[in-house]
């Protein structure tokens, strides 16, 4: 099968394929896989540069490795489940570490922010409120506890179910859902405390 | 808590907690809505390509520095079990004999060879110190009369033809310490032990006296 063809063949009978050595098989598994895997390790890392570095990482190492895959989950989930544990490995890499201490990550807390608002009907000034304010929330995010902002990222990024960000954080699927509620919870509370309020 | 400007008000407690969360979303989605640059798989393959070359550019030094040393060992376990056993050993009884010829390689200087010097038989603890260390050629009378010193003090000695010896061979030859012949001693004698038997009526076991009992107070941890 190549070509077009492949585009109908299931995930599992490509890595069978791919088990016997059909690196063609394995390259469409690249191509199914790629966005996932690159959002996963955005969400661990927060570069699209070093994200690209550990999704191919995580490919190479996938490729090695797949002769171990016995189909206990879907090949995706397991791809993750990679792709998560070369993304911490790097997130705590010493290296990494002095380079964001040299250029640290943005973190502009800035409490002048307004609510959303259609674009159409803002003025030039309110579109410069409204991109600062999202930026606050990007910070906001940023300075979240790893835990919660890994599970609000993962889930918010829509790619992955519930079920998905269980098997790649290695925990239960009810403790997902909590840090993703509790993410919110502490967002919300630090924007209100920065002044935001809706008069009804 | 209600007279805080900051809060919302009760009513719009609902509406607000929608529109954060929305808010929320759409950041969350816009921070995670970037796509990876395009030719993953040919960067892929490309990566998988030089990982496998540079495991091989790694392997092949390992491969030749092993093969090397295997072939070092090999040679010097086949030089070590062709070579005769008895060289050595004939090397040096030869030097060690009075007079007698030595190869020119192992030659003790002019001096020392022609030295007659005392009737010596080697022993085997001593051939076999000697094998281990294999007799270098001298090059200087030094070191040819230091060898022929230690040659000789590792064989045993006999006192009769160390008499007769030249002062300068007995000088390097005779130990430094003089040992006093050793006298007669009487035969030590030890006193024959007293068994005494265990009569198990007369052990006895004092009661425990509870008021030696001490108990620390309980501290519950913290």
């Amino acid at each position: 099968v190549t070509g077009a063809g492949r585009a109908e063949v299931p995930d599992l009978d490509l890595v069978r394929q791919a088990q016997a050595g059909d690196a063609d098989a394995f390259g469409e598994l690249v191509e199914r896989n790629r966005q996932a895997v690159f959002r996963a390790a955005l969400a661990a890392l927060g570069s699209p540069a070093e994200a690209d570095d550990v999704a191919q990482d995580a490919f190479v190492l996938a490729y090695r490795k797949i002769g171990t895959f016995r189909g206990d989950a879907a090949f995706r989930t397991w791809l993750l489940a990679i792709t998560w544990r070369k993304a911490l490995d790097r997130r705590k890499s010493l290296g990494r570490w002095l380079r964001l201490t040299v250029t640290p990550v943005d973190r502009d807390d800035s409490s002048n922010w307004i609510e959303e608002m259609p674009a159409q009907t803002r003025s030039q000034e309110e579109n410069v409120a409204a991109a600062e304010l999202q930026q606050t929330v990007r910070a906001l995010i940023r300075t979240l506890p790893r835990k919660l902002k890994d599970a609000l990222l993962l889930a918010g990024s829509g790619d992955y179910s519930y079920a998905q960000i269980s098997y790649i954080l290695g925990v239960p699927v009810g403790t997902v859902k909590w840090r993703v509620s509790e993410a919110r919870r502490v967002l919300k509370e630090k924007m209100t405390a920065l002044g935001h309020t809706y008069e009804g | 808590m209600r007279d805080d400007p900051r809060l919302p008000r009760a009513g719009s407690r609902g509406r607000h907690d929608d529109r954060l969360d929305a808010l929320i979303d759409r950041v969350v989605r816009e921070m995670m809505d970037v796509d990876p640059r395009p030719g993953m798989r040919e960067r892929v393959r490309a990566r998988l390509e030089a990982a496998s070359s540079r495991k091989w550019t790694l392997t092949f030094p390992r491969l030749v520095l092993a093969g090397g040393v295997v072939a070092l060992m090999l040679v010097a376990f086949i030089s070590k079990s062709t070579r005769p056993a008895s060289d050595d050993a004939t090397t040096i009884t030869s030097e060690a004999r009075p007079g007698g010829s030595a190869p020119a390689s192992a030659a003790p200087p002019k001096q020392a060879a022609n030295t007659p010097i005392p009737q010596v038989e080697p022993q085997r603890s001593a051939d076999r110190t000697e094998r281990r260390r294999p007799a270098a050629p001298p090059h200087k009378p030094e070191l040819a009369a230091s060898q022929a010193q230690r040659l000789v003090r590792a064989a045993s000695i006999d006192a009769a033809s160390l008499d007769a010896a030249p002062p300068e061979v007995a000088a390097a030859v005779a130990p430094a310490v003089e040992i006093a012949p050793v006298t007669d001693i009487d035969p030590i004698r030890i006193a024959r032990l007293s068994q005494t038997p265990i009569v198990p009526s007369e052990i006895r076991i004092a009661p425990l006296a509870m008021d030696q009992i001490e108990v620390a107070p309980l501290t519950l941890p913290r």
